[in-house]
């Protein structure tokens, strides 16, 4: 399953940022990693992955590996669970 | 004389004209030297901030805003709308600068642009951005806006080369302010609090 989810984030970080970047990398590295494209990257993982991350914890998103930490979650639990 | 005399109020932000107790923030924030480097520096004396300010507000179709995030109440930024054509339907959207979240980054443009588009009746707002400030030249192209020319240093600039960008009121509402109200109130729609 965790195969599927990084070859996941890594396709659609790949088409939102116009460029390939590995899980570890980070955003403040990244110039094509800008406000607009952080956003895009949330609500497309959140769309096409089934992932949820609670909006308060979206700026801590620094790596597409700190997108892992929201697999256990479901549409249903939403924010209230953290 | 040109002010906005009311609060342009979102889900994130709130904007309003700058006060002259807005200052020492302002000063606070333009001297931060992360923030600030790609902006012309300012000097730092608030009675020179204040003559300032009270000769941009004697200024016609020169607007200066103060950037508030609702979540923390707190000043996090400006931005301002100037440089207007002598027809009237083309502006400069600008001295911008914030410390706030991408939510409350993304909804400054929203709110802008709505009232200049809207309200102001303006057809084309032009952007200039610093071109070593590589996260703000993606930033706007992702918006939509087209690169026009990269303006070298000593023309609009006496610092820095500068990415000239405009967008137009057809792509802004055709394509720019949907996407940006997807990504921006997604969350909300599950029932989330905002940020």
């Amino acid at each position: 399953m965790f195969e599927r989810l990084e070859e996941g984030l890594l396709n659609i970080a790949s088409e939102v940022l116009k460029r390939d970047v590995d899980l570890d990398t980070k955003r403040e590295d990244i110039s094509e990693w800008d406000s607009f494209a952080h956003l895009m990257l949330v609500a497309r993982v959140e769309e096409e992955l089934g992932l949820i991350v609670p909006l308060e914890e979206v700026s801590n998103i620094r790596c597409l590996a700190d997108f892992l930490r929201y697999t256990g979650r479901n549409r249903d639990e939403g924010s209230s669970s953290v | 004389m040109s002010e906005l005399r009311r609060v342009l109020e979102g889900t994130y932000v709130r904007i309003k004209d700058v006060d002259l107790e807005d200052l020492p923030l302002i000063v606070e924030l333009r001297t931060d030297q992360v923030l600030s480097r790609y902006l012309h520096p300012i000097d730092p004396d608030l009675d020179v901030q204040r003559e300032w300010l009270i000769r941009q507000k004697q200024r016609t179709n020169d607007y200066y805003f103060s950037v508030f995030s609702k979540k923390m109440g707190k000043f996090i930024g400006t931005c301002g709308v100037y440089n207007f054509s002598d027809d009237g339907t083309e502006c400069e959207f600008g001295r911008l600068i914030s410390r706030g979240i991408p939510y409350e980054n993304l909804e400054i443009f929203l709110l802008v642009y709505d009232w200049i588009f809207d309200e102001l009746n303006v057809s084309l707002i032009h952007n200039y951005v610093v071109s070593e400030n590589k996260k703000v030249v993606s930033l706007h192209e992702n918006l939509g806006e087209k690169m026009v020319e990269i303006k070298p240093r000593g023309t609009y600039s006496a610092l820095f080369d500068v990415v000239h960008f405009y967008i137009t009121r057809d792509v802004y509402f055709s394509y720019t302010r949907d996407i940006l109200s997807k990504i921006l109130y997604r969350g909300l729609a599950r029932g989330e609090p905002h940020v």
